[in-house]
């Protein structure tokens, strides 16, 4: 993992390690997860379902449910004003926890259908949580803020929006309110798990330019999660790509793009249609399916669908390899990988 | 809003006609006659027959069971509602005296079931999985099976018998603390097995609500965990709550009569009891449609309270 600590860093996890206990049986879910959140730029984590994407985000926030624990590794948050707060040591609801959710980092989740409550206007659900952060405004004060918020998100009479119900939003709007929450106390890192896979593609387009703005008039930092690569391809500045609890490849976009160092990474790209190329491309969808959680492969999570497996990756999970600045993958083959190109 | 009750009570009305005609069908077809209790035996066999018919023409129990039906219909239109058989008082009268027992009772049974009802609800579904939530459950279970009138002769011999701490049965007389101390355990005996629906409800509707997006939204809201059970968690968990409140409030009703007699309480349930027993049918006639008249408005009110409750219902 890159060791330059520049004050661009706003976010440190480090070498991550999640399980749950279900029925008495331990998944462990991420299994050494190491990346840095940067101020301006834009994060994106991409991977299959169940990979661990959510749980990574959840975990920054420390909103894991009680059968899951951190085991090892840190969580590191870099204040402004320099300090640093592990966040991974800080009791689960306890009030330093609570100091940083939506004032320092917020989150926006999949689904705006069920992530706002129902039997509150939308308005009331942003002046909650500025009246948690900014205690002493007066109720004009707090309204002003909450169609202020509305409006910078580009909803259209928010006045009268602010005074209505979840159910009296579309999904679009519904997701712009969400995002006029989580921005409403100016925090300096947005976790968004999947903010558009619930909207249709114009509707995501515009939520992806308004996190654009953030990220230039504001200078948030963005983690995105997201299992589509062409939302990689638009949004990210670097890209970590999840598999089974693991980052496997990370670095720019631009490079992991043009160098592909991961079996998976290449399988992703290989796997979205390219515009132009007409419909007879060749789409391949990866090998095999994907392992048992419960029933692991001992040494390389992928080893069982990689075209490169050898008799090293089926006992021992490669460690981060270095491939240039910036740029790491977990593969012992990665040479050959990037020497047959794309 | 107002529009949609006047139509919900209009709609009642047919509902009120059918009942109330079973009710009276069903004391129709009670074995035995009326008179039997009207006149003591030994007199009742001395009269002639022209003479027993007289009698009940005075009573208005001579002719078809439709038209003494209408008949009382009729008069219960006009707001009478008719003549004590046994005593010639009227019912209208008899029932203002023993209303406000009745529901002085089902209020309190009301007020402790809901209020023990979904503060243990809650408090189980925070603890889930805890020693104190599985107590309670086993309690919530026992306290549906368990019968009321069992229940209720146990805590008589229990508080009321060897420990003494509560007067046995009738009304408090002597002030606001003597009235409290006759009526808690009637009211706790009527209110249990609705209590322990209520625990169980609030309980999973909690639990429900506690794992919805929503929740998980208000805590990364950095609310604290007092305001994101209450406001959120809580706030939402008692819609469902409350209808089942709602729907449950005849079950009191019924309930009642059972407590009554158990306990002597001078109300409607007792003075029910006896008229059944004795087929005084202008009594019967009388508290059957109170009764039927009150589970009907309870749903209305059931609706109003979801629309209240919740902004995504609209009555109409
Ligand atoms: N509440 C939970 N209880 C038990 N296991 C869980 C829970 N949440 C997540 N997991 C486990 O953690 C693993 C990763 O889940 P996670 O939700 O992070 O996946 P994801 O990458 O976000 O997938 P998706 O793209 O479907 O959202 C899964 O294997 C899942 O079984
Ligand atoms: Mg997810």
């Amino acid at each position: 993992m890159p060791e330059n600590n520049n004050n661009d860093v706003v976010l440190r996890v480090k070498d991550l390690h999640v399980s749950f206990y279900t029925n008495q049986r331990c998944n462990n879910v991420l299994r050494g997860v190491s990346f840095d959140i940067r101020r301006g730029r834009t994060l994106c984590i991409v991977g299959e379902s169940g990979c661990g994407k959510s749980v990574t985000a959840n975990s920054i926030l420390r909103l894991l449910p009680d059968l899951s624990r951190i085991e090892s590794g840190s969580i590191t948050y870099y204040k402004e004003d320099g300090t640093e707060v592990r966040l991974d040591q800080l009791e689960k609801n306890g009030k330093e926890m609570r100091s940083l959710r939506g004032k320092d980092i917020a989150i926006i989740f999949q689904d705006p259908m069920t992530a706002l409550n129902p039997v509150y206007t939308v308005g009331h659900q942003i002046r909650e949580i500025i009246k948690e952060h900014k205690p002493g405004l007066t109720k004009q004060q707090l309204k002003q803020e909450s169609i202020q918020d509305l409006a910078e998100m580009g909803i259209p009479a928010a006045e009268i929006r602010d005074g209505e119900y979840p159910h009296q939003f579309s999904g679009g709007m519904r997701q712009r309110a969400m995002i006029a929450m989580g921005m409403s106390c100016e925090p300096k890192i947005l976790l968004a798990d999947e903010p558009t896979t619930a909207l249709d593609v114009t509707i995501s387009a515009q939520i992806f330019d308004l996190m654009n703005g953030l990220k230039r008039d504001h200078g948030t930092a963005i983690m995105m999660i997201t299992h589509n690569m062409g939302v990689v391809a638009e949004m990210a500045d670097e890209v970590a790509v999840m598999y089974m609890g693991n980052i496997v490849e990370y670095g720019k976009v631009e490079d992991v793009f043009a160098n592909p160092t991961h079996p998976y990474t290449k399988a992703l790209l290989r796997s979205i249609p390219v515009l132009g190329k007409g419909r007879n491309q060749q789409l391949e969808p990866i090998r095999g399916v994907t392992p048992d959680p419960f029933n692991r492969p001992k040494g390389c999570q992928f080893c069982p669908r990689c075209d490169y497996a050898g008799e090293r990756c089926e006992t021992e999970m490669p460690s981060e390899e270095w491939v240039k600045e910036g740029h790491y993958t977990r593969c012992f083959h990665f040479r050959e990988v990037m020497k047959d190109g794309k | 809003m107002l529009n949609y009750i006047i139509r919900k009570l209009l709609s009642m009305i047919p509902m009120l006609l059918i009942i109330t005609f079973l009710i009276y069908l069903g004391v129709e077809l009670m074995p035995g006659d009326v008179m039997d209790f009207l006149i003591p035996m030994d007199q009742l066999a001395e009269m002639t027959p022209e003479q027993v018919d007289a009698f009940k023409a005075a009573k208005g129990l001579d002719g078809p069971m439709i038209v003494r039906y209408f008949n009382w219909l009729k008069d219960i239109c006009k707001g009478d509602l008719g003549y004590s058989l046994q005593n010639n008082m009227p019912v209208g009268e008899l029932m203002m005296q023993k209303l406000p027992a009745t529901i002085e009772l089902s209020l309190a049974a009301l007020f402790i079931s809901t209020v023990l009802g979904i503060l243990l609800g809650v408090i189980s579904a925070l603890r889930k999985g805890r020693l104190s939530d599985n107590l309670l459950t086993i309690a919530g279970m026992i306290g549906v099976a368990i019968p009321q009138f069992l229940f209720g002769v146990f805590c008589i011999i229990i508080f009321c018998l060897n420990l003494k701490w509560f007067p046995v049965g009738q009304r408090g007389t002597g002030g606001l603390g003597d009235e409290l101390h006759h009526l808690f355990l009637p009211a706790f005996v009527l209110g249990i097995s609705m209590t322990a629906g209520v625990m169980r409800y609030s309980r999973s509707s909690m639990l429900d609500s506690m794992n919805r997006d929503y929740v998980k939204t208000a805590r990364a809201k950095g609310l604290p965990e007092w305001k994101v059970n209450l406001f959120h968690g809580f706030r939402v968990a008692c819609t469902p709550v409350m209808v089942l409140i709602g729907f449950r409030l005849p079950m009191l009703i019924s309930g009642s009569i059972v407590i009554e007699n158990i306990f002597q309480w001078p109300g409607v349930g007792r003075w029910f009891t006896d008229a059944v027993k004795t087929q005084n049918t202008p009594i019967i006639m009388s508290v059957g449609l109170f009764m039927v008249l009150l589970v009907l408005l309870s749903s209305l009110l059931v609706d109003i309270f979801t629309a209240v409750l919740d902004p995504r219902v609209k009555l109409s």
